[in-house]
């Protein structure tokens, strides 16, 4: 068609704005863009910049931290740790998800429950049940002892092995839902078929199993691996003083000992370490697994993902090895071959080992709470409520959890806002950068937390927000906002737009839609979505050591210092609180996910008999 | 109540990719059903999404009741739509869904009732009103999304190939069903699909869309006797397609000659055509034994028999000539394989194509 049909007409605003659909569909992500830029990049850049002293390009404090035997075994001792954490936490949680994903819908909301509470309780309170399980009067030296292994208590508590087991405990749960998102879309069918075409279970499982849950192995080890280095809270209470990890380090430099150009080099360090295996990571998986907001892809799995890396190994090893490879697989068959059942006892007796690991802290929390004796042991001496009549009478504790549910309460608002509307609009922009968009939204929850929180802590200092409640606040909306929008995006994505065009046609403007139908049909996620921001801000403890100044102490900040000073079993009262609210919060979602697939079932049994 | 619809030189291009839409053109009258019917990709759809305000037209106009619409957001054009997935609000009861167009017109609560009552009524669910979506079959779902298509008496209806998740009884059913609805309520219906038999059986007139072109509109008979061109040929119903060649005989009668060297007799409207293609229907070819009959068009062999109920399909190899045969069975056993038959037609029962 030539020009001059195309005539030119007058066009309504609406019209006009969805002529450039393009850019209008990224506005709803202003929010999101104003906390991300604004209190994210910016802050970085600036502690980068200053790391070498900006124009002066002075870069002593890094060579103080390569060159320094002390700062660089700090360094290569987190290193160490993380690599034993993200190998035990994927070596013991693969069984699990293995399990997990080939359980009916049912099952495997019961089983993951077990792994949900001890996951949603804070970090703070997990670690203090270790060292509780693993100090001197623990359950582990009292039961060496009484056992007859030992005549005195072991140190277990304040070294490398008590910093690992504390930290697998956190992770390992994280890495197993990563490995289990992705399990779940492998389609079993093919086990069966290759089983069919004569491959032995251990041959099947190799050649055929393994390979399509290898993305998911790598995307839960990834993920580990960079919460790992970051960790402050489990090395602090649990390790001794040769477990310092380099959280620790940038935080005695900029607390305690001022120091803060080696602060920023040491946190420039961790930010690029933690980019480094996020770009060699990018080479194997799509980075969005390690939240399982990847694209499913109808039909191929995980496949879909030929990664670079992947495949020259896989080549390197098919040629040579594959004659040993085959007499490997069945040695391994004729050994476990009679192991193997129906029934797989074995895997869910390794399973039920590992929720008992999971859950057993919570629950020895629980029960110290109950304790008769003002000090820490365990089991306790007797029975008594004293811990719990002293909770109700202290008042200090009462402020924090008041002050944590408002700048928790405030943080969640913010959140579900930005992250919400960024969600759709990084979902439904037909532009082509969003995903980078995408991957850049989730990175305040990548990088290490000490480094936000130190940049937001020069940054806020700067602008004279620190110490205020606006800019707590918004500390706590940059790390909670992600997960909104990891939750939201999915949710968005799966949304059938089809529904707003037979609202938009049948009469309903783009508010009433907003109104009646997509906020009510997203509404599961939104809650979802809001508990998740909400548990995070309640969680927070180092941005708000950072932040907090002259405010109110939040909850975890009390924990801490409690912890450090005065360590008796009112924090296992405190902590049985929020256990119970926790379990109460999992208790209900899990019940209306049951009660969801129990409707579904009950419905399809329906349609049967009516078809 | 019912509104014309006057589509006017309407293109779509979609970014680098191209045009879905070409240059369309078409007239609805009040009341009438008309059926976009093409092959996925046609961009019969497209069309159907610009009537109904989801996407802009990058040129031309678009007219209901003679007044632009192409200005105007969906909400504001007064249209009622049936989705080919239904699109039935999962959070809302029948009821809620059927009222959805009334409530976001504020209109009364207490008129609100009786229209969804009515229109529930209108598709035989008034039992199903507190009902969610997900606890109905897929027929029940595409009724309840055809009465809160009608519920306001839109000025018209539009439909996105509703008949495509259903299975084969079901669309029977279905077919008749919103025939009744469109009859009794004297609407205008734009109904999109790619059932050839749908299109038949429902449409005043049928416009079959070819690469976001339209090819012809027509009422179903005349697209079947008069196909435009050998792609509608092709598309609404079986046909044989050769190439010809207009030829003069000896007494200066038109012929045809056929790629395969025989002459037939011209259509009568071969005059001002100037023929490339000839097409014939397969049950327009009357199929007789042997070379008994003298003057056959063709002359040819069996190659395979289809029993079809009703009548039997041949393929015959008429030397070098390829045809499809559709032979009403009357109580005659049916022609062997390999058998040699005689293959004739009336002239004007065959069409010169103009591509």
């Amino acid at each position: 068609m030539d020009v001059a049909t195309e005539r030119v007409r007058p066009r309504s605003v609406w019209q006009y704005l969805r002529a450039t659909a393009g850019l209008r569909s990224l506005a709803p992500a202003a929010p999101l863009a104003i906390l991300l830029v604004g209190f994210f990049l910016i802050p970085l850049a600036v502690i980068v910049w200053d790391s070498f002293g900006g124009l002066a390009l002075d870069f002593a404090s890094y060579r103080r931290i390569l060159t320094e035997p002390v700062y660089f075994t700090v360094l290569a001792h987190t290193f160490k740790v993380s690599a034993y954490v993200t190998l035990f936490s994927i070596l013991l949680g693969y069984p699990v998800a293995y399990l997990l994903s080939s359980l009916k819908p049912r099952a495997a909301i019961v089983v993951s429950t077990f792994l949900l509470i001890p996951l949603f309780t804070a970090f703070l309170i997990r670690t203090y049940a270790w060292m509780v399980i693993l100090g001197r009067q623990g359950i582990v030296n009292n039961t060496l002892i009484w056992l007859g292994f030992v005549d005195e208590p072991i140190q277990i508590l304040n070294t490398t092995t008590a910093v690992v087991i504390g930290m697998v405990h956190v992770l390992a749960p994280i890495g197993i839902f990563t490995m289990y998102a992705v399990m779940a879309q492998i389609d079993r069918r093919l086990v069966a078929a290759a089983q069919v075409l004569g491959a032995n279970p251990v041959r099947t499982f190799l050649r055929v199993y393994l390979p399509m849950s290898l993305p998911g192995v790598f995307a839960a080890a990834t993920l580990v691996l960079i919460m790992a280095i970051g960790f402050y809270i489990t090395p602090a209470l649990l390790g001794g003083p040769a477990d310092t990890m380099i959280s620790q380090l940038i935080v005695v430099q900029t607390t305690t000992l001022l120091n803060f150009p080696l602060g920023y080099a040491s946190a420039t360090i961790l930010l690029l370490a933690t980019l480094a295996i996020l770009f060699l990571a990018s080479l194997f998986i799509p980075l969005e697994m390690m939240w399982s907001a990847h694209e499913a892809q109808p039909g191929t799995g995980g496949s879909r993902i030929r990664p670079t890396g992947a495949r020259l190994v896989r080549r390197a090893l098919g040629a040579g090895l594959s004659p040993v490879f085959r007499v490997v697989e069945n040695a391994t068959f004729r050994l476990v071959g009679p192991l193997m059942s129906e029934r797989r006892i074995w895997q869910w007796v390794f399973t039920a080992t590992m929720l008992v690991f999971f859950v057993a802290p919570v629950i020895v929390i629980v029960i110290l709470s109950f304790s008769s004796s003002p000090f820490v042991t365990f089991p306790p001496p007797g029975f008594s409520l004293q811990w719990y009549e002293k909770l109700y009478r202290a008042a200090d504790w009462h402020a924090a959890l008041v002050a944590s549910l408002q700048i928790g309460g405030a943080a969640v608002a913010i959140g579900l806002v930005a992250g919400t509307a960024g969600a759709f609009a990084l979902v439904r922009s037909p532009l082509r950068g969003k995903r980078a968009l995408f991957l850049l939204s989730l990175s305040p929850i990548v990088i290490p937390v000490i480094v936000l929180a130190l940049a937001l802590y020069i940054y806020e200092a700067r602008l004279g927000l620190l110490g205020s409640y606006v800019g707590l606040v918004i500390g706590h909306a940059v790390l909670a906002t992600p997960y909104v929008v990891v939750v939201m995006a999915s949710a968005v994505r799966g949304f059938d737009r089809t529904l707003e065009h037979a609202a938009s046609v049948h009469g309903a403007r783009p508010a009433t839609i907003l109104r009646r139908v997509t906020l009510p049909i997203l509404k599961p996620a939104l809650t979802t979505a809001g508990l998740l921001a909400f548990l995070i801000s309640f969680d927070e403890l180092l941005v708000t050591i950072f932040l907090l100044g002259r405010l109110p102490q939040t909850l975890p900040i009390k924990f801490w210092n409690d912890i450090k000073y005065q360590f008796d079993p009112l924090l296992s009262a405190a902590s049985t609180v929020i256990i119970l609210a926790v379990v109460f919060a999992v208790g209900i979602s899990q019940w209306l996910r049951l009660r969801r697939i129990k409707r579904r079932a009950v419905l399809g049994n329906g349609q049967e008999k009516t078809a | 109540m019912s509104t014309s619809l006057v589509l006017r030189n309407v293109s779509k291009v979609y970014g680098r990719d191209g045009r879905a839409v070409s240059d369309f053109s078409l007239d609805v009258a009040p009341g009438e059903f008309v059926t976009l019917l093409g092959p996925s990709g046609s961009g019969k759809t497209t069309v159907l999404k610009m009537i109904a305000g989801f996407e802009t037209p990058t040129a031309g106009e678009i007219e209901l009741g003679g007044e632009s619409v192409v200005t105007l957001p969906p909400y504001r054009r007064g249209i009622g739509m049936v989705f080919q997935n239904y699109a039935l609000f999962p959070h809302m009861t029948v009821f809620e869904n059927v009222a959805f167009p009334l409530s976001v017109r504020d209109v009364d609560r207490r008129e609100i009732a009786v229209k969804a009552r009515e229109a529930l009524a209108l598709v035989h669910l008034e039992e199903f009103a507190d009902r969610y979506p997900t606890q109905l079959s897929g027929g029940q779902q595409q009724r309840v999304a055809l009465a809160r298509a009608v519920v306001f008496r839109p000025r018209i209806l539009l439909m996105d190939e509703p008949l495509g998740a259903l299975d084969r009884n079901l669309r029977e059913r279905m077919k008749t069903e919103i025939k009744r609805i469109q009859r009794e309520l004297r609407m205008t219906v734009v109904y999109v699909t790619h059932d050839q038999d749908e299109a038949l059986t429902l449409s005043d007139r049928i416009a079959v869309m070819r690469d976001g072109r339209l090819v012809q509109a027509a009422p179903g008979p005349e697209l079947y006797n008069r196909p435009a061109d050998s792609f509608v040929a092709r598309f609404v119903g079986e046909s044989n397609i050769f190439d010809c060649e207009v030829v003069a005989d000896g007494a200066g009668a038109r012929m045809l000659r056929l790629p395969n060297g025989a002459l037939v007799a011209a259509p009568s409207a071969a005059g001002e055509v100037v023929a490339h293609r000839l097409m014939i229907r397969p049950e327009r070819i009357s199929i007789l034994r042997g070379e008994e009959v003298s003057g056959a068009a063709l002359s040819g062999r069996i190659r395979e028999a289809v029993f079809l109920g009703e009548t039997t399909r041949y393929e015959i190899d008429a030397e070098g000539l390829s045809l499809t045969v559709k032979d009403q069975n009357r109580g005659a056993a049916p022609f062997p394989v390999g058998a040699h038959v005689a293959l004739t037609w009336r002239p004007d029962d065959a069409v010169l194509l103009s591509d």
